[in-house]
């Protein structure tokens, strides 16, 4: 699962008919000590997450795996929210 | 499958709805012949209540899915077993 964190959002009037109504925000990967990495994502938003929360991406077919995605042609979106991270004993920053 | 060690845990109380109750693990590729860890961390779904500093095999891609009693749970790694032991090539195993 890919830990990101919301940079920004698109808007698309003209776009698949089943993307009416999905949020479209962009990601950015970051690595396990909380910084960026060099890869982006647009992911559908399912649960609401503001602009520089720390979330979790599913990415691959099993973006399609949920009752609001099954039938949409898309792969990624946004599943979790990242309070901490704890490895090695000691907690990453994510602010 | 691959083989990794967990490293480190997370807290999110924010999840989509069938995610609820699952914990998610930070797991780190280990080298199954040498043992070595290999430095790619990410993040896993943990049916197994699995902790920290076990072994284990992982599942990517669409089998990630199926590692759960819910039918659609969007998980593209999880963890689907502790690994015991490893025996490679005759060695004793770990």
């Amino acid at each position: 699962m890919m830990l990101g964190r919301v940079i920004g959002n698109v808007v698309s009037v003209i776009k698949d008919e089943n993307y009416k109504g999905l949020k479209l925000l962009v990601v950015q990967e970051l690595d396990m000590e909380g910084s960026f990495k060099d890869k982006f994502v647009i992911s559908a938003d399912l649960i609401g997450v503001g602009i520089h929360e720390v979330v979790m991406v599913a990415n691959g077919t099993p973006a399609r795996a949920t009752q609001e995605t099954k039938n949409i042609g898309l792969d990624s979106i946004i599943v979790a929210k990242i309070e901490k991270l704890i490895f090695e004993g000691r907690e990453v920053d994510l602010q | 499958m691959f083989y990794a060690k967990v490293i480190g845990k997370t807290y999110s109380n924010f999840k989509h709805p069938s995610l609820e109750g699952l914990d998610i693990k930070i797991i780190e590729d280990v080298n199954i012949v040498t043992g070595k860890l290999t430095g790619k961390k990410t993040l896993a779904m943990d049916p197994l209540g699995v902790s920290i500093g076990e072994y284990v095999a992982y599942e990517v891609s669409t089998e990630a899915t199926w590692a759960f009693d819910l039918d659609m749970v969007p998980a593209d790694t999880s963890i689907t077993a502790i690994i015991d032991s490893r025996d490679i090539g005759g060695e004793d195993p770990v």
